[in-house]
This record gives structure tokens, sequence and C-alpha cells, in this order.
């Protein structure tokens, strides 16, 4: 049979062959026809892509230090070794002026920039589409932004197709800004910014108790609600602060135990294979549990142990950023080390990405085609 | 007389559209759903006309079903691995036609791996060619479009 009357593939089947490429190979492949430019194009198919598991493509993104080069990111893939050094692409930051820029929140391909030109990014690294928003304006003199005690969300309400940001800010206006740790009364402003309306909105009807980012993590987000790991300074104790990004709402996940011991510095809140996660240094190991029905108590299991002494840099802890493809679980330990290690708590490899003594500014992030609604703009 | 039913009696019957006529187990059929449908609607003694199939891509996907019930994860593996690795670009475009209108479920998850993992990192006249697709652009769109996404041609295969 003569191959050239061969009917064309069906779009089912592209879809398929398609939805399992990188990023880059498809916004390289919108120009093979208007076709397949409008196929690349469209939201559906941004999703079906990004929901393909896979096709999932893992990766930490970092900030070269300031004022050495241009704006430059650098990523690494997570799913494959992590010396594969191909897969060490640099990226073109050329959006944000070269100064210190703080990742601040990860959803669907996006990353949260707090820039210190006091504006925020929305950037979707892969496709190089970016959106820049102003302050929280409680937040709008840099002072109160860069507050360690602020503290940033990301997330996006699938049942209004709407990118959300959340901040905190837990600081007595009246009262300078490095009191707080000493004064039990004093409240949490919240906002949120919507995509949507393009504006930021306070968040009604909460009186919240004095919350303190102690654990100086970002916001983790699952199930349509950012977490945070902090220091709830009237009760006083710890707690896992939730954001609902539907019903706008704030609740508290409880420990493993009522008397969970973590200090600031040994511990973090994570997602892992689709479960919140806390990861805690003990003595000489690093214990990781997992929340295996979400909001159980009883359902909190330590899941993996790690030895602290398979970590490149001893004396600092291990904060895990990612699940891989495979299952393995990746992070970063003393800002410049990424280590991976297997589902039994084996390190399998290490990789030093950062020289400077000081540690890189790091997030991760799954790639996505996943366009922005409002102020789009291209890196 | 049923009873007595061996297996060829119990075989069924393609043919396909260079005209040649293939006897396949109810096991082998049934893993085909577009097959396995007309089975249904049809007397299963009659012969089914595959008009989108050759003879070869028939006899590939044969060889898959068969072969891929190795006893072990890696055999399997292996054996699929060699199966894709000997079929020419265009017999794995036409194996693809043939596997998603036969609607052979394992394959439909192998073979687009299979190709995906091919054209990655190919050039844009490359997958026109692989698909059989016309450039349907003015040079001068073609090439706003490149340069938009100009980032993204760097570490492209050569043909």
């Amino acid at each position: 049979m003569n191959m050239q009357n061969m009917m064309d593939l069906p779009e089912h089947l592209i879809v398929s062959i398609l939805t399992l490429l990188p990023v880059k190979s498809l916004l390289h492949f919108k120009s093979v026809s208007k076709y397949w430019f409008s196929l690349i194009s469209d939201p559906n198919f941004a999703t079906w892509h990004f929901e393909n598991d896979a096709a999932q493509s893992n990766r930490l993104l970092y900030f070269l230090p300031p004022f050495i080069y241009d704006s430059q990111a650098r990523c690494i893939h997570l799913d494959s070794s992590l010396h594969t050094h191909s897969d060490h692409a640099v990226i073109n930051a050329n959006f944000l002026r070269p100064t210190y820029s703080n990742i601040k929140g990860s959803c669907r391909g996006f990353l949260l920039i707090l820039h210190h030109d006091s504006y925020l990014y929305l950037w979707n690294p892969s496709t190089g589409v970016y959106t820049q928003l102003s302050l929280f304006p409680i937040n709008s003199s840099n002072v109160y932004a860069f507050n360690p005690n602020s503290f940033y969300g990301f997330g996006y309400d699938a049942s209004r197709d709407e990118y959300l940001v959340v901040v905190l800010t837990s600081c007595d206006p009246e009262d300078g800004l490095k009191t707080y740790q000493f004064v039990e009364d004093f409240e949490t402003n919240t906002g949120f910014f919507s995509l949507k309306t393009n504006e930021w909105n306070n968040i009604e009807d909460t009186h919240l108790p004095p919350y303190i980012n102690a654990f100086g993590g970002v916001g983790k987000l699952l199930n349509d609600t950012i977490h945070w790991l902090v220091l709830r300074r009237d009760v006083p104790k710890n707690i896992i602060l939730a954001f609902d990004l539907m019903k706008k709402s704030f609740s508290e996940v409880p420990f493993p135990a009522e008397d969970f011991n973590i200090k600031p510095g040994c511990c973090d809140l994570c997602v892992l294979g689709g479960l919140l996660s806390l990861c805690v240094k003990g003595n000489n190991v690093i214990d990781i549990w997992v929340m295996k029905e979400y909001n159980v108590l009883s359902s909190w299991t330590k899941s993996i142990v790690v030895s602290v002494d398979e970590l490149p840099i001893k004396s600092h802890y291990f904060y895990p950023v990612c699940s891989t493809k495979n299952g393995d679980i990746v992070g970063i330990n003393g800002g410049k080390w990424l280590m991976k290690c297997n589902a039994k708590g084996q390190v399998i490899e290490h990789y030093m990405y950062c020289a400077d003594p000081h540690g890189c500014e790091a997030g991760f992030y799954r790639e996505s085609l996943f366009p922005l609604a409002v102020n789009i703009g291209q890196a | 007389m049923a009873e007595k039913a061996s297996e060829s009696s119990n075989s069924i019957s393609l043919n396909t559209v260079d005209g040649k006529i293939f006897k396949v187990s109810p096991t082998i059929a049934n893993q085909m759903q577009t097959i396995q449908s007309l089975i249904k609607a049809y007397d299963s003694s009659r012969v089914i006309s595959l008009p989108h199939v050759n003879a070869f891509h028939l006899s590939k996907i044969i060889e898959y079903l068969e072969g891929k019930s190795a006893t072990t994860v890696s055999a399997v593996k292996e054996f699929e691995a060699q199966f894709m690795k000997d079929l020419s670009l265009k017999q794995l475009k036409g194996l693809l036609i043939a596997v998603g209108y036969l609607k052979v479920n394992e394959l439909l998850e192998l073979m687009p791996k299979t190709v995906a993992k091919l054209i990655e990192n190919k050039s844009v006249e490359f997958l026109r060619k692989f698909f059989g697709i016309v450039n349907d652009f003015t040079p001068s769109e073609e090439a706003k479009i490149r340069e938009e996404i100009a980032w993204a041609f760097d570490g492209v295969d050569e043909d």
C-alpha cells in the first residue's frame, strides 16, 4: 500500500503524542502549521498537557547572585539525573532588573516573585509569560513587603479559573517592625490579589490571631488550599495555617501529635506525591511525615527517614522541594546542594548547583504551557 | 457442537485492505476494541473487513499482542523496545494509524510515547515530513512565530 495515500493521524492521536512533549518542544512546534499553532495555543491543550503525569517535568529555578550577571535564572531538570548538564538551561529573566528576588510561591508552572523593585511578578519560566502586580496596599512601603513576617502564597481556584496571590502581614504599624516578637496583641492583616479583577481585596470577616512567620517558608499549595508553617503568638504554639482559595477562609491543620516538637530552621512543610508532608530534623536523622488523608490527624505517618550522615553539608537541614516522576524526593541542603533520595530514604545523588557561599534563591515549578489572563508580557 | 469447538473454529477471520485474510484467536481479537465491537454486532463466523488496515500493520499488531505476554516485566520492556526499534519511520506512522483505528489499548499507550521520544528534539521540517503536514503559513507569518519563540530553538537535533 502506498503510504502517501494513508489517511492523516486523527486529532486524538496527535494530542496524545503532543501532551507527552516538553514545553520547549511544543513552543517550537507551533510553527509546524496553523492547525498545530492553534492546537498548542488552546488553553484546553495546556490543561491536558499539565495533567498528563507521564509528561510531568519538575524543575528547580535559581537566581545567580545579583549584580554579577544580567538577569539570568538557571534551571535544573529534576526528573532525570541531576548531573545531566544538558538539562541545566539558562532562562532569560530580562524583565527583572538584576537585583534581589525572592521566590514566594509556585502554582501550575508559574512562580510568584517578590522583587526588590517593590513589585510582585507572576512568571512562567517555560513560556516566558509574566505579569507585574503591585504590592498589597498595607505592604506598599518596601519595609513591610520585605519584612520577614509577611507571608506569601500563590494558588489557583479552578472553580473560577482564577489565580490568587495571598499575603498575611503581622506587624504593628504603630510600633515599628522589630517588636512583634515581644508583643502578644497584634493583628494579622490579610489580603488577596485576583488576576481576574486585577486588584487587591481585604479578606473580610476575619479576625486572625497573631501569626508569626517563624519558619520562613513560602505557602505550599494542595487541594485548592495554601499552607504555611507558623508560630501562633497568643497561645503560643506552632501550627499549620491553611487558606482555602475557594471559600477565602483560614483554618488550622493538625500536627501529627499535640506535643509535636519542631524548631525554626529544622522543619519545613512540603507537598510530596500529592500529600501534605512535614520534614523534621531530629537526632542524626530527618523524618518525613505525610498526611495520608487530608486533614485527618490519625493519618499522619512517618514515611521516610533520611540519615544526616548522607547530607553533603551535615550541619544544615534538608528542605524537600518536590517528588519526581519516579517517586524520588528532591531537596535542598545548605542553600546550594540539591539532593535526591528514594522512597526508602537512601540518597541517590547530590549536586552543587550554586557556588556562592550564601546560597542562591531557588524555587520549584512544574513546567506548563498556561497563559495568564491579564497584562500578559513576554520575557 | 459448541463443546467440540476447537481453537481454529473459534478463531476470527480478518480481511485487510490489501486482501489478506488473518485468522486470530478470540483472546487476540478482543484486545482490539474495534474488532471486539464488530464481533458483538455481527455473527462471529463472518469475515471482518478492515478497510483502513493493511496486512503488514495487522501482522505487527498480532506480533505485539502475542509477544508482550512475556513472563517478567523486564522481558516485556525488552520486547517492546526491540519491537519499536525494528520499525522504520513510515512504518511507525502507519502502524500508529492502524492502532488508533483498531483501538489496541496497550499500543495506544506505548506508541505515542515512542513517537514523542523520537520527535522531541527534531526540527519543524522533520515534523512536517513525518506527519505529512503542509506548511500553510506565509513566510512572514512563520518568521514572526519563530522570532517570538526564538529561545526555544536552541539545541534542536539535525534530522
